[in-house]
C-alpha cells in the first residue's frame, strides 16, 4: 500500500513539476519575468525605501502595544493593531521579495560557475526555502495573531538570513579564489 | 466491436503520428541533434509494427513481447532523459554539475533503499510481478526527471522550443505511466478497463505535444546572456554579497533593540 502511495505521490508530483515549468517557460519566452538579473539594473539597486528601518525597528515590540493598552480605548487599540499588522505584512512581504531576488542572482552566477560546490549550493538552499516558509509563517501569524506577539519568529528569521548571507560568502570566496583571472569591477 | 475499432484506431493514430515525428526530424534535420530521443521514436514504431504482428499472429506469445518491449523502452527512455540533461544543461557548467551529484545522490538512495528492502523481504525479487518491477523502474525515471525539473526551475535555466516539448512530452508520459502502473491491477471492473484506454491515450497526447514542439528547428536561448554572465560572475557575486550585507543590516535595525 505504502508503495501503492508513493508511486502515485511520484507520478503526481511530477506532473506538477512539468506544468510549472511549462508555465515558467512560457511566462519567460513571453517577456513576463522582465526583472533583470544583472545586479547595475536600478531596480535592484538595494534600497528599501518602501519602509525605512526606523519605522520597522518598532513593528514587532510590544512597547508601543503596552502603551496603547493603558489608554484603555478599544478603539484605539483596533486601529494601533490595523496599522501595525499592515506595516508588518509589507515588511515581511518585501523581506520575501528580497530574499528571492538574491537567490536569483546567486543562481544566475552560479549556473555557470564550474567550481560549484554541491554541498555549499543544498544547504544554501535548505536555508533559503527554510526562510521562505519562515516569511509565509509570519505572514499567516501576522494576520491571526498579530505583530507584538511574535517577536521571537522574526528574530529567527533574521538570524536565518544571517546564516544564507554567511554560505553565500563562503561560495562568493571559493568562487572568486578560483577565478584569478577575471578584472575586478571597481 | 466498439473497442476493437478503438483499439485500432489508439493503434494506427500513434503509428501515423511517430511516422509523421521521424520525417519532420529528417526534413529539419532534428535527428543530428537529439539522435537518443529519434532513437526512442523509432525504436516505439517498430515496437508497434512487432505488437501488431504478434497481436494478429502470435497472440498466444503477445504477453510476452508487450512486456519484454516495455522494458526495452525504458532503458532507451533513459537515453531520452540523458540527452535533456546534455543539452538543456551544456552551456550552465555550474547546474550540469549540480544535476550530476544530484542524480548520482537519487541513484544512491534508490539503490540503498532497494536494498533494504531486499534485505528485508528475499522473495521479494522472485515474487514480484512484472508491473511491479516495471513501475519502480518507471518510478526511478520519475524521480529522476522530477529532479532535473526542479533544478531547471531553480537555475532558470531557458529551454528552447525542441527541448521543452521533449522534456513535456516525455515528462506526461513517465508521469501517465507511474499512475497506471499503481492504479492497472489494483483498481477493479470498469476502472481498469478505462485505465487501459487511458494509459495509451496519455502516449498519445505525449506524441502530439512532440508534434507540435518538433516541427521546426527552434534553437536553445542562451549564448548571449551565458557570454555576458561567464565575464561578471566575480561582479555579481560581489554585488550578491553586498545586496545580502544589505538586507542583513536592514533586518539588524529592523529586529535588534
Amino acid at each position: 500500500m505504502i508503495g501503492l502511495i508513493s508511486a502515485l505521490t511520484v507520478g503526481l508530483l511530477l506532473l506538477i513539476a512539468l506544468v510549472v515549468f511549462a508555465l515558467r517557460q512560457e511566462s519567460t519566452a513571453r517577456g513576463i519575468h522582465s526583472i533583470s538579473e544583472f545586479p547595475g539594473d536600478p531596480r535592484h539597486s538595494g534600497e528599501f525605501e518602501v519602509c525605512p528601518p526606523e519605522l520597522v525597528a518598532r513593528i514587532f515590540s510590544r512597547e508601543d502595544w503596552e502603551l496603547i493598552l493603558q489608554t484603555q480605548s478599544p478603539c484605539l487599540e483596533r486601529l494601533f493593531l490595523q496599522e501595525r499588522k499592515r506595516i508588518a505584512l509589507l515588511w515581511v512581504r518585501q523581506t520575501s521579495r528580497d530574499i528571492r531576488q538574491v537567490m536569483r542572482n546567486h543562481t544566475e552566477a552560479a549556473k555557470q560557475a564550474a567550481d560549484i560546490r554541491f554541498r555549499t549550493e543544498l544547504s544554501l538552499f535548505l536555508m533559503y526555502i527554510e526562510l521562505l516558509l519562515m516569511c509565509e509563517t509570519l505572514l499567516l501569524l501576522i494576520t491571526t495573531v498579530g505583530p507584538p506577539r511574535l517577536e521571537r519568529i522574526a528574530s529567527y528569521v533574521h538570524e536565518l538570513s544571517r546564516q544564507i548571507s554567511y554560505a553565500h560568502e563562503a561560495f562568493a570566496r571559493s568562487s572568486a579564489g578560483a577565478a584569478t583571472g577575471i578584472p575586478t569591477s571597481p | 466491436m466498439r473497442r476493437g475499432m478503438l483499439d485500432q484506431l489508439i493503434w494506427w493514430g500513434s503509428i501515423a503520428v511517430e511516422t509523421l515525428l521521424l520525417v519532420r526530424g529528417l526534413q529539419t534535420k532534428l535527428l543530428s541533434r537529439y539522435p537518443a530521443f529519434y532513437l526512442y521514436i523509432v525504436f516505439v514504431l517498430s515496437q508497434s509494427f512487432l505488437r501488431l504482428y504478434v497481436y494478429h499472429w502470435k497472440l498466444f506469445l503477445y504477453r510476452y513481447t508487450y512486456w519484454s518491449t516495455e522494458f526495452v523502452g525504458i532503458l532507451v527512455g533513459c537515453g531520452v532523459v540523458f540527452e535533456i540533461f546534455r543539452v538543456g544543461l551544456r552551456a550552465y557548467p555550474g547546474a550540469s554539475r549540480m544535476a550530476r551529484n544530484s542524480l548520482l545522490l537519487l541513484f544512491l538512495v534508490a539503490l540503498v533503499v532497494a536494498a533494504g528492502n531486499a534485505a528485508n523481504d528475499p522473495r521479494w525479487w522472485a515474487e514480484a510481478s512484472i508491473t511491479e518491477i516495471q513501475r519502480t523502474m518507471r518510478m526511478v525515471q520519475a524521480l529522476s526527471l522530477f529532479a532535473l525539473v526542479l533544478l531547471f526551475l531553480h537555475y532558470s535555466i531557458p529551454f528552447g522550443r525542441n527541448l521543452r516539448g521533449i522534456l513535456f512530452g516525455y515528462g506526461l508520459f513517465v508521469a501517465g505511466s507511474v499512475i497506471w502502473l499503481t492504479f492497472a491491477y489494483t483498481g477493479s471492473g470498469h476502472f481498469r478497463n478505462s485505465w487501459f484506454y487511458l494509459y495509451p491515450m496519455s502516449y498519445d497526447i505525449s506524441l502530439l505535444v512532440w508534434i507540435v514542439h518538433l516541427w521546426g528547428y527552434r534553437p536553445n536561448p542562451q549564448t548571449k546572456e551565458s557570454a555576458q554572465f561567464e565575464r561578471q560572475y566575480e561582479r555579481i557575486a560581489a554585488a550578491t554579497k553586498r545586496r545580502l550585507q544589505e538586507a542583513r543590516s536592514y533586518l539588524d535595525k529592523a529586529i535588534d533593540r
